[in-house]
């Protein structure tokens, strides 16, 4: 059929996408009934240099990271939470942090200006410490 | 096209199509434009040796979140003992000659020694001598004894001059005359050349304070500042609600509650931030200044909130300071040094007892806790600071 | 020879049309929500016209030219994903084009879609990560930009009917 003559839009042509549009949303939907989204994130120098989405992870994985300076971090993300593993820096209070799991929980190294926290819902403005 | 042809229903709706789908990009153009100005703006950066974060609301946020790291660090420098700056100084001509400083450490001086003298010493800022002595870092280190002695009666604040002297100026004006007047030149000295200052105890709160001079100036409507442990908290949030201040649990990294506050500054001294072990003995980095030791006051952690609006100059450094002085004191000897600062207070004792001042029983919510897995269970009483403070 | 230079002309119209449609687009700032990289599809104009009144060959032919030009221009993932997104779409609406019932509109949804689709699966091979958050969104966006393509090639159909009848009679 010769292009001119095609409508631009039929009826039975406009069920189907309406059909699709439906099948987004469904799928919309059900993207959300997962777990809520919770990141672990790893900022060095204020600058993010991984993410991960821990709903989405098998299992724990390590990840190394170079911190300012000489500091050398080994991160370990997984679904139960996030943690420091290891560290070349002398404090040693972001491996001592333990594991993370809630959002807005942090652990600091402050020689490496590494901060590994969890993103997700804190619904505090701020905390005191 | 041929008129048949351009009102051909099929060419309607494509032109229809075309026109909705234009309005509906302008619509969302200009929702999302609005969207955009109407979220907060956060920054978090390393300044001051901790974490800064910021969250701000309103025009000129995005300016004003960029220049406090900068700020905060002029900060450091000038009142850190441990860089060149103005308190460095002081200590390097401490029982020498009197140092020049600015307005703003002048007025940080004032109301700290007032705060020295309210607490009883309990908080003193020429704690130089005796904090040198001790290391909570990498290598920790028990000071001997003599050397404590030695360096305890060094710690006194009514040592501290702060003095201010009348100079005329004269600045040169544009038709090439002088226009001349008077300002006034503040100095500060130590008396004994073994004297020093550590303005450690309040260094996060001040930073706080310089973080709200900026949010001032450049018209920001609210905001939220985090330095460290510090908190200062500024104008509104968009919705109205009140800011919320997590308060942390000092048996590990959850919340023990949350405080909901109209505004003003919170810090908290807590003796697990900082610490080591030796022979058996835990010895935290909050140093008594009249013992020359950690205190020991049957306290784990102070949180110390001081309401907005108030005349105080430097209210965030006065959180701090009153923090640490309240975890020296004890929770008794603390209430009548709250009540004159008007200041309000959450206090954790050793045996889990969570304590609040009056002013904060209706804004403190204890996170539920969970014995099942272990977590402490605390009790909550509340104190009245006797006199009332205003409602803020 | 005159069918050949006439085709020559109509190629090189096309295929500039093609990239000058691709430069513009790239112009205008991604949507928040859209993975980046989700483009209006405005060259898909061009080669849906090609695909429904010129034949498949022609396509193939404007796919590799707006492909090639992301290659040289942008680097080997734009080239990837320019191909791949290319590729699926044209030979979506050239399957549908053929079939005699099947309006504009719907060829236009269903390339946009399938334009998406090639681009998602290339840049799950390349990156490894989960992307299948970005379906929904996606989804919406191709129906969009799918129909928006469908209702501008039925209103410039009669010039483009006429510039090929002149170039190949």
């Amino acid at each position: 059929m010769k292009l001119k003559n095609r409508a631009f839009l039929s009826k039975r042509d406009g069920l189907w996408i309406a059909l699709a549009l439906l099948a987004a949303g469904a799928l919309f939907l059900l993207g959300r009934t997962g777990p809520q989204g919770q990141r672990a994130v790893v900022e060095v120098d204020g600058q993010e240099v991984l993410a991960c989405s821990l709903a989405s992870m098998a299992g724990p994985e390590e990840y190394p990271i170079a911190g300012a300076g000489d500091v050398a971090l080994v991160v370990e993300i997984g679904p139960e939470g996030a943690r420091v593993v290891s560290s070349s820096c002398p404090d040693q209070t972001c491996v001592g942090m333990g594991r993370l799991t809630r959002g807005g929980d942090a652990a600091l190294c402050l020689p490496g200006r590494v901060v590994l926290r969890i993103e997700g819902r804190t619904d505090a403005d701020a905390e005191t410490y | 096209m041929t008129r048949k042809e351009k009102t051909h229903p099929s060419n309607r709706k494509a032109r229809l199509l075309l026109a909705g789908l234009f309005l509906a990009a302008v619509a969302g153009k200009l929702y999302y434009d609005d969207y955009m100005a109407r979220q907060p703006t956060e920054l978090t950066a390393f300044a001051m040796g901790s974490y800064v974060e910021q969250t701000l609301w309103g025009p000129g946020r995005e300016q004003a979140a960029e220049e406090v790291p900068a700020a905060v660090t002029e900060l450091e420098n000038r009142i850190s003992w441990r860089r060149g700056g103005e308190i460095a100084q002081i200590n390097q001509q401490a029982g020498k000659e009197h140092v020049l400083v600015c307005r703003e450490t002048q007025s940080l001086l004032e109301e700290m020694r007032a705060l020295c003298k309210k607490s009883g010493g309990a908080l003193d800022v020429t704690i130089g001598p005796v904090s040198a002595l001790w290391s909570f870092d990498d290598s920790p280190s028990l000071p001997e004894p003599e050397a404590i002695a030695q360096a305890l009666p060094l710690v006194d604040y009514t040592k501290l001059s702060l003095d201010w002297e009348e100079v005329w100026t004269s600045a040169p004006a544009q038709d090439g005359a002088h226009i001349d007047g008077i300002t006034r030149a503040y100095t500060v000295q130590l008396a004994d050349p073994a004297m020093s200052l550590d303005l450690g105890a309040i260094g996060k709160g001040a930073a706080c304070d310089t973080a709200i001079a900026l949010y001032r100036e450049f018209g920001v409507t609210g905001a939220v500042i985090a330095v460290g442990g510090s908190v200062g908290l500024w104008g509104q949030k968009p919705d109205g609600k009140p800011f919320r201040v997590s308060v942390r649990d000092p048996a590990g990294t959850g919340s023990l509650g949350v405080l909901e506050l109209s505004g003003g500054f919170v810090s908290t001294s807590g003796s697990y931030e900082k610490f080591f072990q030796q022979d058996g003995r835990t010895y935290c980095h909050l140093l008594d200044p009249r013992t020359g030791y950690p205190a020991e006051s049957g306290l784990v952690s102070v949180t110390v909130w001081c309401p907005p609006d108030r005349e105080w100059e430097n209210p965030g450094a006065l959180s701090d300071g009153l923090a640490t002085a309240c975890f020296v004191l004890g929770l008794e000897d603390s209430l009548p040094l709250l009540e004159a600062y008007g200041a309000q207070a959450l206090f954790v004792e050793d045996g889990g007892q969570i304590t609040l001042t009056d002013g904060l029983s209706g804004r403190f919510t204890l996170r539920e806790q969970d014995p099942y897995f272990g977590t402490s269970t605390y009790s909550v009483a509340v104190v009245s600071l006797g006199g009332g403070p205003d409602e803020a | 020879m005159r069918k050949k230079t006439g085709a020559l002309a109509l190629g090189g119209l096309l295929g500039a049309l093609v990239l000058a449609l691709s430069l513009l687009e790239a112009a205008l700032p991604p949507l928040p929500g859209t993975p980046p990289g989700a483009k209006l599809g405005l060259s898909n104009i061009v080669v849906m016209y090609a695909a429904g009144s010129l034949g498949l060959p022609w396509a193939l032919a404007l796919v590799l030219v707006k492909g090639g030009f992301a290659l040289l221009a942008r680097g080997i993932t734009a080239g990837l994903m320019s191909f791949s997104g290319g590729l699926l779409s044209t030979l979506a609406m050239w399957l549908l084009l053929r079939r005699p019932g099947v309006s504009l509109g719907l060829a236009g949804v269903c390339g946009a879609l399938a334009h998406n689709g090639g681009q998602l699966v290339i840049a799950w091979l390349i990156t490894a990560t989960p992307v299948t958050i970005y379906l929904p969104m996606l989804g919406v966006f191709g129906v969009l930009t799918g129909l928006l393509t469908g209702a501008v090639l039925k209103l410039t159909l009669p010039a483009l009917e006429r510039l090929g009848q002149r170039l190949l009679p």
